[in-house]
């Protein structure tokens, strides 16, 4: 599904030039849910950023689902985040002047399809994660869990094979994240999708399967999380960025 | 598309507020089109009527070039010309009638020993002289009604003999004058009494042209008159399916020198040239509106793309297109604008028919619905909005993903700053350019509509934004302190955001850029033009004035001098713009030594006395003209060029002997103006003899008896003295101060009505910048959050956005001054190409400073409701602006 070969990628701030990934392989060929933790400036959230085509690498190769990412127009970018992928971010980013059932639909009407089907859709996803009482509600009558459940709505509406998640409980209480992140891992099994999560939790990231740590810009190794539990994660986390 | 309209919908009705706000500046200025335009279809039709009233149903009409009277022999021959079906004499001159209300004395109301009924009343009317009952073929002259509405009976009837006279409403008013009552007519020779037969309507628009008419028979007139057996027109019905254009050119060489015969659709073609030259400078005018209505909009929208950056980052997240991004901005600005119109354009029709019932004399003709300003308003309105929303849609395109989602506010950058100031300054260029190095008239004056104006309120609008930041370096420090705001944090706030601030500040200066070009020309062309003019001491204005008549004048103790002048509308290619309106010249015609004796010009060429005198003596020979300074400032004419001047196909080449500067007597027939000089508007003059204007054109009429007061003479005694001559074809008599005065009052109330437009101007902007206002506040509150958590008091926020709204009116401020006056400069350069006027450019101190405190008092009431609003709302509220 994920395939990444020596992509690099900076950013020029401030006049200087930084390097965020110099030289990043990374496989995942199942589905699952993963995680992909590192400090502050690892380039994690860079790395998300081009998995999704929202930018591309300077070079290497990174194909998501079967595609070249690398090569791709813009126009091929947009339709591969429209129907390739689905994305949650920290923010939850939910369209302030939509309910949350047009939230759910907005990229079915950005391609175009039938008003009726999307509405059987975005009810079913809407249901299935607890939030039906809230379908003609705006984002701002809604608590940040509940929000948060109709972007992971949204970015399933399409079926996507592969679904980027951003610090998705950064802006939660524990308890709200501790559910969230069971919901994302129960999600993955039960529609067998691929969810990368970015987080720089550990109790996050022992809801993933494995873990892919991020140190200077590389994969610097990665771990299953069976049988651990958050401060096992941690050890396991120091003892590979030492 | 379904996605960028459902986006667009969605966020036009969750921001209602805002919304209204733009739609309601739309929704002013499409009202103030609509209502503009239907006012003046109402007044065209008052026209039309009046046209129709005094013109009549004939086909053809036979009149002296200079309104003289004429052998009303000429009737027998025209009734013999073939396909004539009928011939409908006519009569015109002035009355001088009394209403005696004594007892006891002749034409008295009363009988002999009834008590006094009132004190004698004088007039002086237009005498019109009918044959009645060929009259009603061709004139629609309404009798009044007793009851005074339609469908009552009759009051009395028109004359039919002699010692008869219906007389007009106004006229029966001012006379207290009724049916059966005995009116005096006053002659140099004697009085004539004449009984009230019946009282006649006014023809439509007859109050706004102060003219008072009485009707006798032919016969009764020429009599009164002393020209027996003379008639002043002779209307002509042809049989029909003759065209009358064959008509006149089969006949019109018979007629004597002096008369003309000419078809009445060519009468009214003046007319219709002068309306629809209004009606191009009303849609040019309207255009002009909308484009700075699509700043409006422009600025409104751009603020909400970047208040919705994360919004639209996230959208193209999702998969969404540049192109629908764009295309979901041009619906919110269709949508707004659409709006606008489809509100503006019926509160603007339900204005002017409120403006008619209110005024029904001055718009006789009733409401009339203006097609074109229904369609101006709403289709400009709508266009305005599409055109509003373009750049918007440009720079949602724009929104990179990414950075969209990752930046809440990006720091504007100085070569954005340097590049909109070039941009301005270029744009401005654009119009000085146009008004300084192209020289031919009509060619400044289309590029100048075209382009200049619009680069015009371009480049003031980009040049907002250095302006800003100029004045944010200069007055906001010391605006804090006063505000007791924290040190920096008013000019940090306004330097984050200088386009946002600059635009809000642009869409504010539009009123108050006009109110001082308004006033600017307007005090030009009071101060540089009409009282600068060297009008001589008085005038004496009739129809028909003999030589007795003037002699009399010339009798009056206190008048030193006098001079016979005839008047002739002439037409010459000199002023005016091809394609547009072109203007009449007025021929002055006198005896030439007389009258450059007593007036006082100012010699522009020649410059020596003797050959000043040599020009004179050239006007007594003949074929030789001295023109006004206009001519020369217009068209470069001078001494030793030729000049054409034709009337009724008559032309005639004259020498230009001399260049003066005018002594206004143009100006002057027209506040004493009895002719229609609504359908021929003439400017500026040349002077000549009179030999010369009845050799060419044939008008040996006197329209104008100068005046020229002893020194030692009291003016308001000696025009008293000639208000008592009755009789002899004076209507009027004023002095140059009386004149002066009414110019002065004329133009003054006209300044007064258009700063009133001005002020509509400002008003509508209120809404544009209370709406950019809105979403500027709500754009950072988070940070306003951010800041009352860090322990900002409430009212510190509150001043700040007052601050804030104090520097955008003081930018705005400095922008409408420069604006007006640059547009100012534009007009006088309009006035000097069109018309030949040279206006110098002075600023009008108290204007600006009225502008000024209007601008300051109407931009810091948009931002009181957005100032109260942050006092009323929690740190927590304000920090939960960032979910989502």
């Amino acid at each position: 599904m994920i395939r990444c070969s020596a992509v690099c990628k900076s950013y020029r701030m401030g006049g200087q030039s930084i390097a965020a990934l110099q030289g990043v392989d990374l496989v995942i060929d199942r589905p699952g849910f993963y995680g992909i933790m590192g400090a502050s400036g690892s380039g994690k959230s860079t790395l998300l950023h081009l998995l999704a085509g929202l930018d591309q690498p300077d070079s290497g190769t990174l194909s998501v689902s079967g595609i070249a990412l690398h090569s791709q127009t813009e126009r091929d970018l947009t339709l591969f985040r429209r129907h390739k992928i689905g994305i949650i971010f920290q923010q939850f980013n939910l369209i302030p002047t939509l309910t949350a059932q047009e939230n759910v639909e907005l990229p079915g009407v950005l391609a175009n399809q039938s008003l009726a089907t999307l509405r059987v859709r975005s009810t079913e996803l809407l249901t299935s994660l607890g939030v039906a009482h809230r379908l003609t509600h705006r984002p701002d009558s809604m608590s940040g869990g509940e929000q948060q459940r109709v972007a992971i709505a949204r970015a399933l509406l399409f079926r996507p094979g592969v679904v980027l998640a951003d610090e998705p409980t950064g802006n939660l209480d524990s308890a709200s994240s501790k559910k969230l992140w069971a919901l994302l891992a129960e999600v993955a099994a039960t529609h067998q999708l691929t969810i990368v999560m970015v987080t720089h939790e550990p109790a996050a990231a022992v809801h993933c399967s494995r873990v892919f740590i991020l140190k200077d810009g590389v994969v610097s190794g990665s771990f299953e999380t069976e049988g651990l539990d958050a401060s096992g994660v941690a050890t396991r986390y120091q003892q590979l960025v030492a | 598309m379904r996605a960028a309209w459902q986006l667009a919908i969605s966020n036009l009705l969750r921001r209602k507020t805002r919304t209204g706000l733009l739609i309601a500046s739309v929704m002013l200025c499409a009202m103030l089109i609509c209502a503009v335009a239907c006012a003046m279809a109402s007044l065209t039709r008052g026209l039309d009527d009046r046209i129709k009233a005094t013109v009549g149903g004939a086909d053809v009409k036979i009149k002296h070039v200079g309104g003289a009277s004429f052998d009303a022999g000429l009737l027998a021959t025209v009734e013999a010309w073939p396909n004539v079906e009928l011939a409908i004499p006519r009569a015109t001159e002035t009355l001088a009638l009394v209403h005696r209300r004594i007892a006891g004395t002749v034409g008295a109301t009363g009988a002999a020993g009834d008590a006094a009924v009132g004190p004698e009343l004088r007039e002086s009317v237009i005498g019109i002289g009918i044959i009645a009952d060929r009259e009603a073929r061709t004139r629609s002259l309404e009798l009044e009604t007793t009851t005074g509405k339609a469908g009552g009976a009759p009051l009395g009837r028109f004359p039919v003999a002699v010692g008869e006279i219906t007389i007009d409403v106004v006229t029966a008013k001012k006379l207290a004058a009724s049916v059966g009552d005995t009116l005096i007519a006053e002659l140099f020779s004697g009085e004539v009494p004449l009984k009230v037969v019946g009282v006649v309507r006014q023809p439509p628009l007859g109050a706004i042209f102060e003219r008072m008419e009485s009707f006798t028979t032919v016969e009764q007139l020429s009599l009164l008159a002393d020209k027996p057996g003379r008639i002043g027109e002779i209307d002509v019905i042809l049989t029909a399916g003759t065209d009358p254009l064959a008509f006149v050119e089969q006949h019109k060489g018979t007629l004597d020198k002096g008369l003309t015969l000419q078809a009445t659709a060519k009468i009214t073609s003046g007319l219709d040239k002068n309306l629809q030259s209004q009606q191009i400078g009303f849609v040019l005018a309207s255009v002009l509106a909308f484009v700075a209505s699509a700043f409006i909009i422009t600025t409104g929208l751009t603020t909400a793309v970047g208040e919705r950056a994360r919004e639209l980052a996230v959208i193209r997240c999702l998969g969404g297109f540049r192109w629908q991004l764009a295309v979901s901005q041009l619906v919110v600005g269709a949508v707004i604008g659409g709006a606008g119109g489809l509100l503006g354009m019926p509160l603007g029709v339900l204005a002017s028919f409120i403006l008619v019932q209110l005024f029904p004399e001055q718009l006789p003709g009733g409401f009339a619905l203006s097609w074109l300003g229904v369609v101006l308003a709403l289709v400009g309105s709508t266009i305005s909005g599409l055109l509003g929303a373009m750049f918007p849609a440009f720079l949602a395109t724009r929104v990179s993903p990414l950075e969209g989602l990752t930046v809440r506010s990006k720091r504007a950058k100085p070569w954005q700053i340097i590049a909109v100031l070039i941009g301005g300054i270029l744009a401005l260029s654009v119009t000085v350019s146009i008004l300084t190095l192209v020289s031919d008239g009509g060619t400044v004056f289309w590029l100048y509509v075209f382009l200049g104006v619009p680069c015009l309120l371009t480049g003031w609008f980009l040049i907002s934004v250095p302006t800003l930041v100029a004045m944010n370096a200069a007055v906001s420090p010391l605006l804090g302190k006063v505000l007791g705001l924290p040190s920096g944090l008013l000019q940090r706030s306004i330097g984050l955001t200088p386009f946002r601030h600059g635009f809000t500040a642009g869409a504010m200066m539009l009123g108050l850029a006009m109110m001082v070009s308004i006033w600017t020309n307007g005090g030009s062309i009071l101060r540089d033009w009409l009282l600068a003019l060297q009008i001589p001491d008085g005038f004496v204005q009739g129809i028909n004035m003999r030589e007795t008549t003037r002699q009399r004048i010339a009798a009056v103790p206190g008048v030193a001098s006098t001079c016979a002048i005839t008047l002739q509308a002439v037409e010459t290619d000199a002023f005016g713009i091809r394609g547009l309106s072109t203007y009449k010249t007025s021929f002055v015609a006198f005896e030439p030594q007389s009258f450059f004796d007593m007036t006082k010009v100012t010699w522009i060429e020649p410059a020596i006395a003797a050959e000043q005198q040599q020009a004179i003596e050239k006007l007594k020979i003949g074929s030789a003209v001295i023109i006004a300074r206009e001519f020369k400032v217009a068209r470069g004419l001078g001494v030793g060029d030729k000049l054409t001047l034709k009337h009724e196909g008559k032309s005639h080449t004259f020498s230009i002997v001399g260049v003066v500067t005018s002594p206004g007597l143009d100006i002057v027939s027209k506040f004493y103006d009895v002719g229609e000089g609504y359908v021929d508007q003439a400017l500026s003059s040349v002077f000549g003899s009179r030999d010369d204007l009845i050799a060419r054109f044939g008008n040996d009429a006197i329209n104008l008896v100068q005046l020229k007061l002893a020194p030692d003479a009291d003016a308001k005694k000696v025009f008293s003295e000639i208000a008592k001559i009755r009789g002899g074809g004076i209507l009027s008599a004023g002095s140059a101060v009386e004149i002066k005065a009414r110019i002065t009052e004329f133009i003054s109330g006209s300044l007064l009505v258009a700063s009133l437009v001005a002020i509509g101007a400002m008003v509508i902007a209120c809404f544009a910048v209370a709406n950019l206002i809105i979403a500027a506040v709500a754009t950072r509150q988070y940070e306003f959050g951010v800041l009352r958590a860090v322990g900002a008091f409430k009212g510190t926020l509150a001043r700040l956005i007052l601050g804030e709204a104090v520097i955008i009116g003081l930018v705005a401020c400095v922008l409408g001054i420069g604006m007006g006056m640059q547009a100012a400069w534009g007009g006088q350069r309009m006035y000097e190409v069109v018309i030949g006027l040279v206006l110098a450019v002075r600023p009008p101190v108290w204007p600006m400073v009225f502008g000024c405190v209007a601008v300051m008092a109407i931009t810091l009431a948009a931002a009181v409701p957005s100032a109260m609003s942050l006092l009323r709302r929690q740190p927590r509220e304000l920090l939960g602006g960032m979910k989502g």
